[in-house]
């Protein structure tokens, strides 16, 4: 965290985005390592969560931001983020002894701070490929190297990786006590034990569920508990599979941005390998996406340049397609429609201009979003 | 933190301290689990002391010990289910060196403290005997029964010795003419005569005359005698004195204080010299034992028996005597009587459900019950090649020394394997829990070759002293072994092992 990301702040909260400010905020204050600042951060986030719904929040507490970003800047002044090399997979295979499924070989690198996304449909490999990484599935051929660990064995490697299943196992007590724990292992003892329960409880907007029990949650709130969890954990490498499979639209912005900000941020920087169908969510946050498709990866962000040739649009109008595809010009574009979206595809325009060609046209557009560079164009 | 029923909130306050600086001794629940079974104890404690008072009656002990262990087995499967649910082994946390020692104890404290309970009741009812009778109070009273009984049932006291004749013989001198002696001592009708001590024995009445060739039982005998008489260096007759005796406790007269009277010694103190006693003041004295020791009076006895046994202990309730004062010796030397065999039950008991429990907490629940199947089938297989074959002691010991150390190389493959595989996996669940019995299996391997070479298959007290005192070492050196190899070794193969990817 450096000044310029105190100064965003200050400028969510001059425009009152105050849940981002909150978020942010508390990150900052991690990022000190000054216990007492991380306190009042969390007083001071604690206000908000029971004064958010009051017409306007008290003069106090835009001055109380004030003076925890103030006296965090001080203390981060001279801090930079610094990237570090995390995992290098050269070209990883796993075939199944058992059906007919291999992962063909992949190759990937993740630093800390970076997010590399996994996209693909059910059943091509996503999941094996995260688990190959996780290390809980051998691998046939390839290299993977942890590049913080010299010589690691294999109880290393996972205490070094957290890794997040699709469907996350029972936690049993309360849920409270399972953070504790959690923390207790990773071996954050005593009053620095409670401050960081207390923080991932706070930053990840879970105080008032934390005396339940895991009956007693929604998943996507079992999904936000696990994520606090492992954070306690302090892994170096997280790896979440469909984490986004249980959380409704907000929460869905909300968990990645704070798994951005968390991997970024100083207290622990971490590098973050997730799958998702949810495309552009994931596209949105992600440095690098890898599209899997049969075992193969079709597509990485990474080399976008030397497979993309043409442009293409998705959108949706209740124009008919003959119309469409006349304003477009057959010559210059291609035209799909999958029974919701159009796909326009074009080597001779742009995206802008497809889009601007309709609009001139006068073609009523509901939706519309320029997937030239996304990895929804190969699904 | 969740507030529990009925702990204290110092108890309450050690709980979260320990989640919050010591999570592996938070998640085997100790402090926990002792403080229940204090409270669970304290209640069967006084339940015990409430139904035991009388401890005359016999004793029900085993009864309340059976609730008591079925009580304390639900709470063990509560807490295997329940409170060890957190793991920071398989959480892959932080593992300090040495936790893996720590977690066996705790763990072996909670066992020993829930085994423990089962024991309860046998200790309130050898408290309450030995609270309401003392170490001499049981042998004294049967020997003043017995000289009472003599006193005022003098009449009817038969007062002839039984005459016995034995001879030392040679070994090979106790075949003679006409007669196969199938064992070594015979006793036959004799025509001898030996010399009598007329006031002993009237002249008619017939000699046991007997033969042996075991010198240590011949002078024994003649040691023991209420008295005899040599005829020769190797033949003596001797005179033994009626039964005397109708009051007897196996276990008072065993481990009490006093030494209970023969029936000899009685013969000396009433009958030899017998004066006309205050019958009056006896059977008052006799009625005061009847009320202190029998509780009830059931009519058992055999009319048609016109003994003068059956009419003393009829005529004073003995046998109900005899019945409570044994009731009361039980119960109050229980642990004198038992204390070896209680030792070992309850150690092994622990000991083994600790065992299984340290292997539960390492391995996967998949791995941990597939070793169970494969225990019962190797059990099963094994068992039929053993009966088959015929081959018992040493094959069983023989076949356990080659599986563990199958089970053993099986284990250290685990350092060179890439995957987890079940099998290495269960094999290491069976060399942690078959390493504490190796040493034992081992010596006794030993001595059943030793007692093989004894040519003339005779029992061999010396080495049959020799083979226990070694067990006993055997038996020490197997749990020093597992407590050594607990954390260098069986822990970090369970680390890897558990850690390994899946294939």
């Amino acid at each position: 965290m450096n000044t310029s990301n105190i100064q965003e702040i200050f400028g969510y909260l001059k425009h009152q985005d105050y849940s981002l400010a909150v978020r942010r905020t508390l990150d900052t204050s991690l990022d000190t390592g000054d216990d007492e600042l991380i306190k009042e951060a969390i007083q001071w986030s604690r206000t908000y969560s029971t004064r958010k719904d009051e017409k306007e929040l008290p003069p106090y507490f835009i001055e109380r931001a004030e003076e925890i970003l103030s006296s965090a800047a001080k203390q981060q002044a001279n801090k930079l983020f610094e990237k570090i090399p995390l995992l290098a997979a050269g070209n990883i295979s796993k075939h199944y002894r058992k059906g007919n499924f291999s992962l063909k070989p992949i190759s990937l690198s993740l630093r800390t701070g970076d997010v590399l996304g996994v996209v693909g449909e059910n059943g091509n490999g996503k999941t094996t490929l995260l688990r190959c990484l996780a290390g809980q599935l051998a691998i046939d051929s390839g290299d993977l190297h942890y590049k913080l660990l010299s010589h690691p064995g294999y109880y290393e490697i996972k205490n070094h990786i957290a890794f997040i299943p699709q469907r996350i196992p029972r936690w049993y007590g309360l849920l409270k006590d399972n953070l504790h724990f959690s923390a207790s292992i990773a071996g954050v003892y005593g009053d620095k034990n409670d401050l960081m329960v207390d923080f991932m409880l706070e930053r990840l907007g879970l105080s008032s569920y934390a005396h339940l029990t895991w009956n007693q949650i929604s998943s996507g709130y079992r999904t936000r508990f696990e994520i606090a969890r492992i954070l306690l954990q302090k892994p170096k490498l997280l790896i979440l599979d469909e984490p986004l499979a249980n959380l409704d639209i907000n929460a869905q912005q909300t968990i990645l941005t704070d798994l951005i900000f968390m991997a970024k941020g100083q207290h622990n920087p971490m590098g973050v390998i997730l799958s998702s169908q949810q495309l552009h969510e994931v596209e949105k946050v992600a440095d690098t996406v890898l599209f899997i498709k049969q075992g193969n990866c079709l597509y990485s962000s990474n080399d976008r340049a030397e497979k993309i040739t043409s442009n293409a649009v998705e959108f949706e109008t209740t124009t008919e397609r003959d119309i469409v595809l006349q304003i477009l010009g057959a010559d210059n574009a291609e035209l799909q429609y999958n029974g919701g979206f159009y796909t326009a595809v074009s080597s001779s325009y742009s995206a802008q201009e497809i889009i601007s060609k309709l609009v001139q046209a006068g073609v009523p557009l509901t939706y519309f979003r320029d997937i030239t560079f996304s990895t929804k164009r190969f699904f | 933190m969740k507030k529990r029923f009925f702990v204290p909130s110092f108890l309450q306050q050690f709980d979260t301290w320990l989640l919050k600086h010591k999570p592996a001794a938070w998640s085997a629940r100790t402090h926990l689990l002792l403080y229940y079974t204090i409270i669970f104890s304290a209640i069967i404690t006084l339940f015990s002391f409430l139904s035991f008072s009388d401890a005359r009656q016999r004793s029900d002990a085993d009864v309340w010990s059976g609730f008591t262990g079925l009580a304390a087995f639900t709470a063990f499967v509560f807490w295997l289910i329940f409170l060890l649910r957190f793991n920071v082994f398989k959480r892959f946390g932080n593992w300090k060196k040495g936790e893996g020692l720590q977690m066996f104890g705790l763990y072996f404290i909670n066992v020993a403290a829930l085994v423990f309970t089962a024991f309860i009741p046998y200790m309130v009812e050898c408290i309450n005997a030995n609270r309401a009778y003392n170490d001499y109070e049981l042998v004294n009273d049967i020997n003043e029964i017995n000289l009472t009984a003599c006193q005022l049932d003098y009449n009817i006291l038969p007062k002839k010795f039984k005459i016995d004749t034995l001879e030392l013989v040679k070994a090979d001198t106790t075949k003679h003419s006409n007669v196969i002696l199938p064992e070594e001592q015979v006793t036959i009708d004799s025509v001898v005569t030996a010399e009598y001590d007329e006031a002993a024995a009237p002249a008619e009445y017939r000699v046991n005359y007997s033969h042996t060739s075991d010198t240590s039982n011949f002078y024994a005998r003649v040691n023991g005698a209420d008295s005899s008489k040599k005829i020769s260096d190797s033949v003596y007759v001797f005179f033994d004195c009626p039964e005397y005796i109708f009051a007897r406790s196996y276990q008072a007269e065993q481990y009490g204080k006093v030494e209970s009277l023969s029936s000899f010694e009685i013969y000396n103190k009433v009958v030899k010299n017998y004066k006309q006693p205050d019958k009056a003041a006896l059977l008052k004295k006799m009625k005061q034992f009847d009320d202190k020791y029998a509780t009830e009076h059931p009519d058992y006895s055999d009319h048609q028996d016109k003994t003068y046994n059956s009419i003393i202990e009829k005529k004073y309730y003995i046998n109900e005597i005899n019945w409570s004062i044994e009731n009361i010796a039980r119960k109050k030397y229980w642990w004198e009587s038992s204390s070896e065999s209680i030792t070992r039950f309850f150690w092994y008991i622990t000991l083994v459900i600790t065992l299984l429990v340290f292997i539960f907490r390492s391995t996967t629940v998949k791995t941990f019950f597939l070793s169970l199947l494969a225990a019962v089938i190797l059990l099963i297989g094994t068992g039929i090649i053993i009966g088959v074959f015929r081959i018992y002691d040493k094959g069983t010991l023989i076949f356990i020394l080659s599986y563990y150390l199958l089970f053993l190389i099986t284990s250290f493959s685990i350092k060179a394997a890439s995957v987890r595989n079940a099998l290495q996996g269960i094999a290491l669940n069976f060399t942690v829990f078959l390493t504490v019995f190796i040493p034992l299996a081992a010596v006794s391997l030993y001595f059943e070759f030793l007692q093989d070479m004894n040519i003339n298959h005779q029992y061999d007290y010396i080495l049959h002293e020799k083979r226990n005192l070694y067990s006993f070492y055997a038996e020490v050196t197997g749990v020093v072994l597992l407590l050594i190899l607990i954390e260098p070794v069986f822990r970090k193969l369970y680390k890897r092992w558990l850690a390994l990817p899946e294939e």
